[in-house]
């Protein structure tokens, strides 16, 4: 059975948002949710200062805690490793974005009290409108213009992994 | 300040019909904060149905969002495009677009586009001016047009005319044959510094724009950054030489850009001093002989006046210390370095501190051309290309039609409005058709110098790319007519009497020749991936259709640019048709990449890489580089360097109206050091003014620790007064309101070649 996972390699992000951006346009995400975003960090004070960007977005955990919080039984996790929110069951009540440590749980329609439904990254499986799930096609990995985020199966991903620690290695950088 | 439109950001869903019916409703008036939705809900002529989708076409065609082109394939779903992405063997794009380039389909649903002509009833113009628009037929719009320019034609002569637009083949089309000198480009705000340098010193006709990054291990930027403007073409191979490819990236710039936090180092270089530490690099490479002795004796001229150049100026890692505050082993560290590299690279691309940026700019873009030269990387892997581009037939060879009414040459030796005429070497520029100065076009209108000119014709230019741009609102009131093509509702269409809307790159035909990564000769076709949404056409058609409404019909009739796309496909070997299907054609069988080719055909006086400018000699400017310090520096009145950038998504000013990316980034912002805005009592997110001694701008800080504290930077493509935007209109202010205008007289008097627009040689203060 094939499992699904992100591999994010700061090393190659450029914070451009291109991933933003094919979300957005592959599931018509509307303003207000955004499932993947860029964020930057910086480290250290002038002139040692480090600077990175992080393409931030659900990372379909092996144990969500977002599935943990859930008091409906919404979120929930495919055999396939990919976790979804069934939109239906979601009463908005936001405690799953409280114990996401990627804020992926996004409220475009308001929560806490006001009942939106929470939406996230659903690995292209599903757009914000719903309906039939589709087979996953991460669009923000394939569009990626720096390759710095794949998605796909976890034995590809990890293979890509071990290639570029090994490469990093080769350097004595590691 | 929250707009209207940013209020209906978070909340309100709406749905694709009802969204469709309202913007019929309201027209261009649509006053509606686009706070769009979702894309389904900017498809306005076919209603989004939600049965399964019966067709899906893939289609190759080619981006348009900025002048790379990359390479792509558009997914379209029942005559609805959905997705943009690459092409893997596109040299250009590598199979990937970047930011802009997936965000082209906003562009082209974007419902604030210009949907058809339209003429002006408000005779008032100005910021803020509704020109109340009435809409009408290409036929009365060309009429008009035609009728008008004729008139300007007759009474004052054809230099009455000016043409501002890129040097595309239409537009040089549209000047020849009117007879008009005033072709004016941006190049003296973007491109121009490097351009003027190349042709002189190594190509004598223009600069190259392939660097071949991925073979590079060690790669050098003064003040470049490819990441930070997602420039596809550059930031990916970059990315690839120095993660797996393990090459070693050193950073000059004041300010941590996006490429110099993946630096191995990054100097925060002070502003405008790039010039000082480019020279001791020199100084060291040449005396401690570690230059490339094989390549500088066959391709370059002038070495031994460079050695003794910088030896008797004593341009030292010591001299360069006390002027950059750089510690002179650094320097040195960083000279021996790139020299020793097996295959170094000076990267440099536009608007790097080589671009026109500095009084002193121009000296350092030749010092690095020699710095590249001495190491041997110009026109090998791993280095700056020129690029081996196919042959196209030109007009002229496809059509028949009269000589121009003047020829090039006779044209070249017009005085012009804009006063490129008095710099010679920029001059040549453009394969003998001037590209013009850009920050001096408004002025030389205004002040009638060297005459009058009386009508304007614009294409994809926006009023706000003008250093202190109210001047150009003053100098179009002056004027009898101004015609504006234009896709969007820019704030220079406000200022228009006749708008004509153009159409999308992605509703369009065209070649493109891989310009910006041409190792090989490669082409890639552009085609129409959804039937044009409005009543628009392309500036090609445009052209032809302003001639002939002018009365100069010969050079329009038979004329097409589907007969020429036809021709040159011919000339490659192939057929429009074959190349639909395929999206790229190349002759890489027939023409390898070979190391140096291109240094054997220089055209430059000396036909070599000249380390000592013989065409700068003839024409009485520097013909090595010499230290001077740029133009204005730090005072207790305007405490600190202005410095300007872009981020990645933003197309110059052009794209802000999209509201997907408008969630990215809100507005723009001026960064400044952490200490510098305690010391202000600024906290991040306050608004605050900038003032020049050129404008003043008022606009949201941001607080960082990397960056210079003696610098503040500010991002372009904000400050839209079109109301016709309804989501950019408002949003953030425009960086050059705050850059003077750098006169003719001065750039003479400073015996500058290239007439730079200088834009960011001024210092500002920052105050709440």
């Amino acid at each position: 059975m094939v499992t699904y996972k992100f591999l994010f390699d700061a090393d190659r992000c450029i914070g451009c948002s291109a991933c933003e951006v094919a979300c957005k346009i592959k599931n018509e995400v509307p303003v207000g949710s955004r499932r993947r975003r860029v964020v930057e960090i910086e480290r250290g004070e002038y002139p040692n200062v480090q600077k990175y960007s992080v393409s931030l977005a659900c990372m379909h955990c092996t144990d969500p805690p977002c599935m943990a919080a859930c008091p409906t039984g919404a979120i929930y996790k495919r055999g396939d490793g990919i976790v979804l929110n069934d939109k239906s069951k979601c009463i908005g009540c936001g405690y799953c974005s409280w114990a996401c440590p990627f804020a992926a749980p996004q409220f475009p329609e308001g929560s806490f009290k006001l009942g939106g439904k929470m939406d996230k990254c659903t690995l292209c499986v599903l757009p914000f409108e719903g309906g039939e799930q589709k087979e996953p096609n991460p669009r923000c990995a394939d569009l990626c213009t720096t390759k710095a985020l794949h998605a796909g199966d976890a034995d590809e991903i990890n293979e890509i992994y071990r290639k570029r620690v090994a490469a990093k290695l080769q350097q004595g950088i590691v | 300040m929250v707009t209207k439109a940013e209020s209906n950001f978070n909340g309100i869903k709406m749905k694709r019909r009802t969204f469709a019916k309202g913007i019929v409703a309201l027209g261009a008036a649509a006053a509606i904060g686009l706070g769009t939705k979702r894309l389904s809900d900017l498809e306005l002529f076919e209603t989004a149905s939600a049965a399964p989708v019966s067709e899906t076409k893939m289609i190759h065609t080619t981006c348009g969002m900025c002048s790379a082109n990359c390479a792509e394939i558009a997914r379209v779903e029942d005559g609805r495009l959905v997705e943009l992405t690459g092409n893997p063997d596109d040299q250009v794009g590598g199979g990937v677009l970047c930011v802009k380039g997936y965000s082209g389909i906003h562009y082209l649903y974007n419902p604030d586009r210009l949907k058809y002509p339209m003429k002006r009833t408000n005779p008032e113009k100005g910021i803020d001016v509704d020109p109340k628009w009435v809409r009408i037929s290409w036929d009365e719009a060309f009429q008009i047009t035609g009728q008008k320019l004729r008139e300007v034609y007759d009474t004052h002569g054809p230099q009455a005319i000016v043409q501002v637009a890129r040097p595309k083949p239409w537009n040089k089309h549209l000047s020849l044959s009117i007879g008009t000198p005033n072709h004016v480009v941006h190049i003296t705000t973007c491109y121009g510094t490097h351009e003027t340098i190349w042709l002189a010193t190594v190509t004598g006709t223009g600069r190259n724009w392939t660097t071949d990054y991925a073979n590079s291990t060690y790669i050098l930027s003064f003040g470049w950054d490819p990441c930070g403007k997602a420039k596809n073409p550059q930031a990916r191979p970059l990315m690839e030489a120095i993660t797996d490819g393990g090459a070693k990236l050193v950073v000059l710039d004041p300010r941590l850009t996006t490429t110099a936090s993946h630096a191995d180092e990054w100097i925060p270089i002070k502003p405008g001093t790039d010039l000082a530490f480019a020279l001791s690099m020199i100084y060291v490479i040449i005396n401690e002989e570690l230059y490339d002795k094989g390549y500088v004796d066959t391709y370059t001229y002038g070495f031994d006046k460079l050695k003794e150049h910088i030896n008797s100026e004593g341009y030292t890692p010591e001299w360069a210390s006390g002027i950059t505050e750089v510690p002179a082993e650094t320097i040195k560290g960083i000279a021996r370095g790139f020299a020793t590299a097996e295959r170094p690279v000076l990267a440099t691309h536009k608007r790097d501190a080589g671009g026109p940026n500095y009084k002193n700019s121009w000296r350092l873009s030749h010092a690095e051309v020699i710095l590249n030269a001495l190491v041997g990387s110009i026109d090998r892997t791993g280095g700056p290309i020129i690029e081996r581009k196919p042959k196209f037939p030109g007009l002229r060879a496809v059509f028949d039609f009269p000589a121009y009414p003047k020829d090039i040459k006779e044209l070249m030796n017009e005085p012009r409005i804009d006063g490129e005429h008095m710099f010679p070497v920029l001059h040549k520029a453009a394969g003998g058709f001037g590209k013009g100065i850009h920050q001096t076009a408004a002025d030389g209108i205004l002040n009638k110098d060297p005459y009058e000119v009386k009508a304007a014709i614009f294409w994809k230019h926006n009023i706000l790319s003008f250093p202190k741009p109210s001047r150009m609102v003053e100098a179009l009131k002056t004027l009898d007519f101004v015609v504006v093509s234009d896709i969007n509702p820019s704030e220079l269409v406000q200022m228009a009497d006749v708008a004509l809307p153009e159409s999308v790159y992605l509703e369009k035909s065209g070649l493109s020749e891989r310009t910006y990564f041409a190792k090989y000769p490669q082409v890639s076709l552009r085609q129409p991936v959804v039937k044009t949404l409005f009543d628009t056409k392309g500036f090609g058609s445009q052209a032809l259709g302003i001639l002939k409404a002018m009365g100069l019909s010969e050079y329009a009739d038979g004329i097409s640019g589907k007969k020429w796309n036809e021709a040159k496909c011919e000339a490659l070997g192939t057929t429009w048709a074959e190349l639909k299907e395929k999206g790229l054609w190349d002759d890489l069988a027939q023409h390898p990449f070979k190391d140096y080719e291109k240094l054997e055909t220089l055209k430059t006086p000396t036909q070599k890489i000249e380390l000592y400018s013989t065409m700068f000699e003839e024409y009485g400017y520097d013909p090595m580089p010499k230290w001077e310090p740029k133009r204005d520096m730090p005072s207790a009145e305007y405490p600190y360097y202005y410095i300007i950038t872009r981020k990645p998504y933003n197309l110059m000013s052009t794209n802000q109206n999209d509201p997907i990316l408008r969630e990215i980034q809100p507005e723009n912002t001026v960064v400044m050091h952490t200490t510098t805005a305690k010391r202000l009592g600024i906290h991040d997110g306050d608004y605050v003014y900038v003032e020049s001694r050129a404008g003043k701008i008022r606009v949201k800080a941001e607080l960082t620790e990397g960056i210079r504290p003696d610098c503040v930077c500010v991002d372009h493509g904000f400050g839209h007064w079109s109301k016709k935007y309804t989501v950019a209109y408002n949003r953030g202010a425009n960086d050059g309101d705050l850059i003077p205008i750098r006169s003719v007289a001065e750039a003479l008097a400073d015996g500058d070649p290239t007439c730079a627009a200088l834009m960011e040689d001024v210092c500002v203060k920052v105050y709440k």
